[in-house]
């Protein structure tokens, strides 16, 4: 007989494993096909591990390619865009939620209608704005609309972090004599400071994966992103299986390499952010 | 110094920032989209004349709209359905278990690669002469033939489901995980004492601690996936045979395919109007009744 115990913690490893093999093995099998030969990776029945390892088609991205130029433009938007929305809600939460006015708290409604908007429906007319503001084709422009994709919802989860500080931390240093700016700088920022990794998570991870607008936007060989570069092969009529594989791993990577270091700040802030609202 | 307290200028102009760019990147283009409804635009910034509601007649007498409403509410109720409940399986199952950070960020990792690399994952895995899915589907005598997922027209549409599902599922995973950690676990115990079994333990104690943020998953993620465009435009552009032809990429046709602007504006006029009131219900509905309810 088993015990019940046992058994217990048998079916949660069991689930564990389902759960990660439903996550992260698609990924895991793109990785393994991209370093078979162009022979083995259409083979049937397909080989589990590659009974020969090629880096031909990796050679051929990294120096045949524009991905590193790719990489770049990816990481200055990624950048770009968490700059500006992290400063942007952090000056707009501050100044709503811990402002003198209490009617600016509506301003979360405001936002929650931005972050629920089906936003793909303003393609057309976004296009038409940033044509006017000769922001079309540029990398400026993208950042701009990727901080109005990323900025509601990053305000909507600052608001929890916020109302922990509690007041009287702040009273405190005014009675001390530290000026408005002061204390949101030295007080305020420090203790928020889970919070601003949160957002800033966030938003890289969504201006890293986004599609639609960049696809629109960025015309020029040389200002386009990592995923264009890859919907370029998926396009293609006769799709080279291996250079496809290896280029959505390398498309990857970055991303992945990130969130490992930043991901744990987002986990629990996202939890503490999206539950006190 | 009374003054300064009742116009908080600096407070104004703190925000002005972040109002600008909604004003500027929503507002104003919900307005273009209201304003070129009612006119014959054919070409982006082509002159045009006002011509009433004739394009909200010409979009009502369109087949393809209506057809493409239809596979978008079919679209949000699959991954409405799939996602949530993939995540809250998930969650209540772990909820004792993988709390460890750790294995939330690998849980995490189909959300956070691009798009593209979802459908290049979707279009591998599920292909019908090399993919891994197909074989094991076979080896396991689960069908007899291939199945090609993205090329037959009957089930295009969920194959894609299941895609966009297996790409945001995991962002929902940790939230409700996080919820279900709010629970004390104290009451779990007095349940327990008082004779609940596990099932019983559920409905009464977890389900309605946790309700609202249910309802606020679903309300979300219900409208994140009506937005979904570029997972279905990579993998299938609408096909086969407009299967998979949802109300945004119908916006987007009409547009850049049709040159024709002034019904596209006028679409989109009617989804936004749409989403918005099935938003505002949704929020009455299930929401707030559950807030209330604790």
């Amino acid at each position: 007989m088993i015990s019940s115990g046992a058994f217990k913690r048998f079916a949660g490893w069991a689930i564990v494993t389902a759960l990660l093999a439903l996550t992260v093995g698609p990924v895991l099998w793109v990785a393994l096909s991209s370093v078979k030969t162009a022979r083995e990776i259409i083979a049937s029945p397909p080989t589990w591990l590659p009974s020969t390892i090629t880096l031909q088609q990796y050679r051929e991205l990294l120096f045949e390619t524009d991905f590193f130029l790719q990489l770049r433009n990816s990481l200055t938007i990624g950048v770009g865009t968490t700059v500006a929305t992290t400063l942007i809600v952090v000056l707009a939460a501050l100044g709503a939620y811990r402002g003198r006015l209490g009617w600016l708290r509506s301003l979360k409604f405001v936002a929650i209608l931005a972050f629920v908007f089906p936003t793909t429906l303003l393609v057309v007319p976004i296009y038409e704005v940033l044509a006017s503001l000769d922001l079309i084709n540029t990398h400026a422009g993208l950042i701009l609309v990727n901080t109005m994709l990323t900025a509601p919802f990053a305000f909507w989860l600052i608001e929890g972090f916020l109302d922990a500080v509690p007041r009287e931390i702040e009273e405190a240093a005014i009675v001390d004599g530290a000026g408005r700016w002061d204390v949101y700088l030295r007080v305020i920022l420090p203790l928020i400071g889970p919070g601003l990794g949160t957002i800033s998570v966030y938003t890289f991870i969504t201006a890293w994966t986004e599609f639609t607008f960049s696809s629109i936007l960025l015309i020029d060989r040389s200002l386009k992103t990592l995923p264009m570069g890859l919907a370029d092969i998926l396009a293609s009529y006769n799709i080279d299986w291996g250079l496809l594989t290896s280029n959505t791993t390398l498309a990857m990577l970055p991303g992945i390499v990130f969130f490992a270091f930043a991901g744990r700040l987002f986990v629990k802030g996202l939890v503490t952010g999206a539950l006190k609202a | 110094m009374r003054r300064l307290r009742s116009l908080d200028w600096v407070s104004i102009l703190m925000v002005l920032p972040f109002v600008a760019v909604l004003v500027v990147l929503v507002a104003v283009p919900v307005s273009i989209s209201v304003a070129t409804s009612f006119t014959n635009m054919r070409f982006i910034g082509m002159p045009a004349e006002f011509v009433g509601l004739r394009q909200y007649q010409r979009v009502f007498q369109d087949e393809l709209f209506w057809g493409s409403l239809g596979r978008s509410g079919l679209w949000i109720l699959g991954n409405a359905v799939l996602q949530t409940l993939t995540a809250f399986v998930f969650a209540l199952a772990l909820s004792r278990r993988a709390r460890t950070t750790g294995s939330q960020l690998l849980v995490l990792l189909p959300w956070i690669i691009p798009t593209v690399a979802v459908a290049v994952i979707g279009t591998w895995l599920m292909n019908s002469s090399y993919g891994i899915l197909n074989f094991l589907l076979q080896r396991t005598g689960l069908v007899d033939a291939p199945i090609n997922a993205f090329g037959n027209a009957d089930i295009a549409l969920w194959s894609l489901v299941l895609l966009n599902s297996w790409h945001w599922f995991p962002f929902f995973f940790v939230v409700i995980l996080g919820a279900l950690t709010t629970v004390p676990t104290e009451l779990y115990e007095a349940a327990s004492i008082d004779g609940a079994g596990p099932w019983q333990r559920f409905a009464s104690v977890t389900l309605p601690l946790i309700s609202r943020i249910l309802g606020i998953v679903g309300l979300v993620g219900t409208l994140w996936s009506f937005n979904v465009f570029d997972t279905i435009f990579l993998v299938t552009r609408g096909g086969p045979s407009n299967s998979t032809f949802t109300a945004p990429l119908y916006v987007y046709e009409v547009a850049f395919n049709g040159f024709q602007m002034g019904k596209s504006s006028a679409a989109s006029v009617l989804l936004m109007i749409i989403m918005l009131g099935f938003a505002a219900l949704f929020y009455n509905l299930v929401v707030r009744r559950a807030y209330h309810s604790r």
